[in-house]
């Protein structure tokens, strides 16, 4: 499909959302997608795409929003930029955070910048969500996997070009948004850039109380061009370039002084759908990221630090597709990468010698894998859907200092390989009209990651203890089960998805007794360890109705529990959180009434330290009208998010830290082509 | 050692002697700073001359090394003898230190250890642990007493040295309950740097101004800490008893920055000194 026919696809569905619901088959929905060019947020439907489209139109929201209302999705809060996608109770190196199926390794070694941030709405294109083993097509992983498309210039019918800007205004922590974008293109090329920067104050929590060191400051800048050579070949090239300075985080000890992501890649894409290889599209890829933590706007601390990282990961990969060869749709994917981090900490003690230390040292690791899967069309009411994946992952250290350091802990070994396979059954069945059931089992696997096997005295504000990296680790392995259910009527969509995960050799930090914390205040140190066994098991549950056609209600419940093998809590599991929505639209006005609460959570981990958090519920009301006339598009929406004012914080947000209280929020979009 | 006969042992040097100097003279042939091409043993050059004196009675040249400047606490002193008349290298005698200092209004001796009497690769390895600096008023010697074994005869060669104050606080002076006092000296590492440290210490006793023998009864505990930071390392080795006053063991420093170590000395359950430590930065 070339990319003219997707646009005007897009164009012509995104303004009927009816449209999309009605045509799309039950069968379609529990097909989860893979193949880039194919994603355009109406081709298929799923659930992701549903919500992911509704919550969208808030033009001022950030990723972080958006993905905060994808099903089975929660966000890990240090503060209130740069939050951290959780999958399913999966994290960090459990799951595959991509970006145009380009690995992206975070600098931070406090997690303060998973890769979503990074990425800007203004060039978005759509959220790829996949779980457990089936999300292994962009790595080997346990949780799944969240691949952030960006947009692509486009081939627009009329060749005219086509421009936009987007400005919003948050009163509570007085914030601007402002983005702008310009698309031009010929029959043969198409070029978009876009620039985004955002600037805001300390937030205030609910009451008007100040939350000190949570305002940030950013721009993103990323520009893509496309060269269609033939009816069969294309190339394009993207640059993205992300820079944050003084990005606070009230949760955490030190702030982000400044953050620098710079991405870049080359694609080409063939396509003949004559051909054994109906398409190939390849890329090559490099990306660098600077990262500094600070503490010199912090008052009161003990000693003044500095901890700087970075990160360069080069890579390549080729996903595929075969002409079909009778019931079997056979896609793959074959990828190599080099992943390098550093991070290193320094501190400045009052007459004294600096202290220095590599909390990360360097260290390189190179990944290649091979990802196939088989979509077997058995009958017009059965599917069955067979994907794998191996893996070959080296790790090594690569710093003569992190050696020494490391020889305290006595010896072991630098360097580790690991090979990683992930399996992935399923079976789709439409059971009648209106129902359909899906059930899938999976084998996971995936190698620890670099602050998991070297990690230095890496202090965890969540538990208070500093970490120590186990080069002894062994791979963490999950035996997945997943049922799903669907049921379509004609104005009604339920779908209700239950899974059950058993991972042996479940990585979490242990206190070591005998050794002595280094930070300033933490409890202890703790190193990753391989526990016998843990679960985690949950579900995601998504209920849409269409009254008319002017209202329409969405309503979206996940709930994670975990367990290790004595039945104790693990940490940072979210307890049930329901979003409830409802959306009237006519001549152009919109009005979106929302609910969203959550269950208290009771199911702690003791040796986590964590504390029980309380239920909480908060209101927010949306109102937007748009309207198009002669190829101008404008669109003005204002929003009050949490309405009562309600102090509350989720389970999964760091220290005793509140979310944003009343807040008035009003943005103004333009485009014309 | 100690154990071995003469004649066993000096074959025993003769043949490591001379593999050494092939060995080294393979890598490279500008090790030698001795002015006399037929002499059989080459002072490397990574040693640092620190004088040279006439040992009157004992009709030999001294040369003293070190391996850096001489500096507070412990330092490797290499002696090698001539013969003043046939500048020929002596190889077997007796030397005995005796290092002085002299203060304004008193003079005390600090601990050494003599070398042994036949020379390893023709340098006669002893130690002395400086227990302070000198400076403008105060200044220290070094006495050798060299009882020349191919001819018999005895003499004195007397040094004037400087010592330097070290940048780290590797010895430590503590008196104790009985009015004496206890030296401990840093002997290894060297250089300390970050990671695991092979850590030996040397402690001596100070019977009087003039006699420090070294303590071989005690048990000792370290423990390094960052003072600014109050946290230690983990792993590590408290020093046990070797030879000689000298305990080894393991210390552990997990960055960089000023370390402080820490001892607990104790005979038996008693605790003879908890006050002592060194600072050492990297």
């Amino acid at each position: 499909m070339s990319y003219k026919k997707i646009w005007c696809v897009f164009v012509l569905k995104c303004c009927c959302f009816t449209t999309a619901l009605a045509q799309n088959s039950v069968a379609d929905s529990s097909i989860k997608k893979l193949e880039l060019n194919e994603v355009i947020v109406c081709e298929h439907f799923s659930q992701q795409d549903e919500v992911f489209n509704f919550y969208r139109n808030n033009k001022s929201a950030t990723t972080e929003e958006i993905l905060l209302r994808m099903p089975g999705i929660s966000l890990i809060r240090r503060g209130s930029y740069g939050m951290e996608p959780m999958l399913r109770g999966y994290s960090a190196g459990q799951i595959n955070l991509t970006l145009d199926g380009m690995k992206i390794v975070g600098a931070c070694t406090d997690k303060m910048d998973p890769v979503n941030i990074y990425v800007e709405p203004a060039n978005l294109q759509s959220l790829q969500v996949t779980t457990g083993a089936s999300g292994s097509g962009m790595g080997s992983t346990l949780g799944g996997g969240i691949n952030m498309a960006l947009k692509e210039p486009e081939f627009l019918c009329n060749n005219k070009p086509y421009v936009g800007f987007n400005s919003g205004y948050n009163t509570v922590n007085k914030s601007t948004s402002n983005s702008l974008f310009l698309n031009l293109n010929n029959n043969k090329i198409a070029w978009r850039i876009s620039g985004a920067y955002r600037k805001a104050d300390d937030y205030k929590t609910g009451g008007r109380v100040t939350v000190p060191f949570s305002g940030y400051e950013k721009t993103n800048v990323a520009t893509s061009i496309i060269w269609q050579a033939s009816e069969k070949h294309s190339l394009k090239a993207d640059y993205l370039d992300d820079r944050g300075w003084n990005i606070g985080f009230p949760a955490l000890t030190m702030d982000v002084g400044y953050a620098h992501a710079s991405i870049a890649s080359l694609s080409h894409t063939f396509q003949n759908d004559q051909n054994f290889f109906r398409t190939i599209k390849s890329k090559v890829y490099y990306n660098t990221i600077q990262h500094s933590m600070d503490d010199t706007r912090r008052p009161f601390v003990p000693m003044h630090m500095d901890m700087p990282g970075k990160s360069k990961t080069m890579g390549y990969f080729s996903e595929f597709s075969i002409k079909k060869i009778q019931k079997h749709m056979i896609t793959g994917r074959v990828d190599a990468s080099h992943s390098f981090t550093h991070a290193e900490m320094t501190m400045y003690p009052i007459n004294e010698p600096a202290m220095f230390m590599l909390t990360l040292p360097d260290n390189y690791r190179i990944n290649t894998g091979v990802f196939l899967k088989d979509d077997i069309k058995i009958d017009s009411v059965q599917l069955l859907s067979v994907s794998g994946r191996v893996d070959r992952m080296l790790s090594v250290m690569d710093s003569e200092f992190g050696k020494k350091q490391w020889s305290v802990f006595g010896t072991f070994p630098l360097q580790r390989v690991f090979y990683t396979s992930n399996i992935q059954l399923a079976y789709s069945r439409i059971l009648s009209k209106s129902t359909s059931l899906k059930a899938g089992i999976g084998y996971a696997e995936r190698a620890p990651t670099p602050n998991e096997l070297y990690g230095y005295y890496l202090f965890n504000r969540l538990d208070n203890f500093d970490y120590t990296g186990n080069l002894l680790l062994k791979k963490e392995q999950a035996k997945q089960g997943e049922i799903e259910v669907n049921m379509v009527q004609k104005r009604t969509m339920v779908q209700a998805v239950f899974y059950y995960h058993h991972i042996n050799n479940y990585i979490l930090g242990e206190l070591n007794p005998a050794w002595i914390a280094m930070t300033i205040g933490a409890r202890g140190v703790k190193s990753y360890t391989n526990l016998s066994f843990a679960r985690i098991y949950g579900g995601d549950f998504t209920f849409s109705h269409l009254f008319n056609k002017h209202l329409e209600h969405i309503s979206t419940a996940k709930i994670t529990v975990g367990a290790d093998a004595d039945g104790e809590a693990l940490p940072q599991m979210p307890p049930l959180k329901c979003l409830h929505a409802f959306k009237f639209k006519k001549k152009g006005w919109f009005i979106q009434p929302e609910a969203e609460w959550a269950l208290p959570q009771y199911r702690n981990s003791a040796s986590f330290g964590e504390m029980e958090t309380t239920a909480y519920s908060v209101f927010n009301l949306r109102l937007g009208y748009k309207f198009n006339t002669g190829g101008h598009a404008v669109h003005f929406s204002t929003s009050i998010e949490n309405i009562t004012d309600r102090t509350y914080r989720e389970h999964l947000d760091f220290s005793a830290v509140t979310r944003p209280g009343r807040s008035f929020i009003f943005t103004l979009s333009y485009s014309f082509h | 050692m100690k154990s071995l006969t003469r004649a066993p042992k000096a074959i025993w040097i003769l043949a490591v002697s001379l593999s050494l100097i092939f060995f080294t003279s393979c890598k490279k042939d500008d090790d030698t700073s001795t002015p006399l091409p037929s002499d059989p043993y080459p002072v490397p050059s990574t040693l640092k001359l620190i004088g040279t004196t006439y040992a009157q009675g004992a009709s030999a040249i001294v040369k003293l090394y070190a391996e850096t400047d001489l500096q507070t606490g412990y330092n490797k002193i290499y002696v090698a003898l001539y013969d003043s008349l046939t500048q020929a290298r002596i190889t077997n005698s007796h030397i005995g230190f005796n290092p002085l200092m002299h203060m304004m209004s008193m003079t005390h001796a600090c601990p050494f250890e003599n070398p042994d009497e036949n020379a390893v690769k023709g340098l006669f390895e002893g130690a002395v642990y400086f227990s302070m600096p000198s400076n403008s008023s105060e200044y220290w010697t070094l006495t050798l007493h060299v009882h020349n074994h191919s001819n018999d005869k005895e003499g004195e060669a007397e040094f004037n040295i400087t010592v330097k104050n070290t940048p780290n606080r590797i010895i430590s002076l503590t008196a104790l309950n009985d009015s004496s006092k206890l030296l401990i000296s840093l002997v290894k590492p060297p250089k300390p740097e970050v990671g695991m440290n092979d850590f030996e210490i040397a402690i001596h006793k100070r019977a009087n101004m003039m006699s420090f023998p070294g303590v071989d009864n005690y048990t000792v505990e370290i423990e390094p800490t960052m003072p600014s930071m109050g946290h230690g390392s983990p792993n590590n080795v408290n020093p046990s008893f070797t030879s000689d006053g000298h305990y080894a063991g393991k210390v552990n420093f997990t960055m960089t920055g000023l370390w402080r170590v820490k001892f607990l000395i104790k005979q038996g359950t008693a605790v003879v000194d908890s006050t002592a430590y060194f600072d050492i930065t990297l």
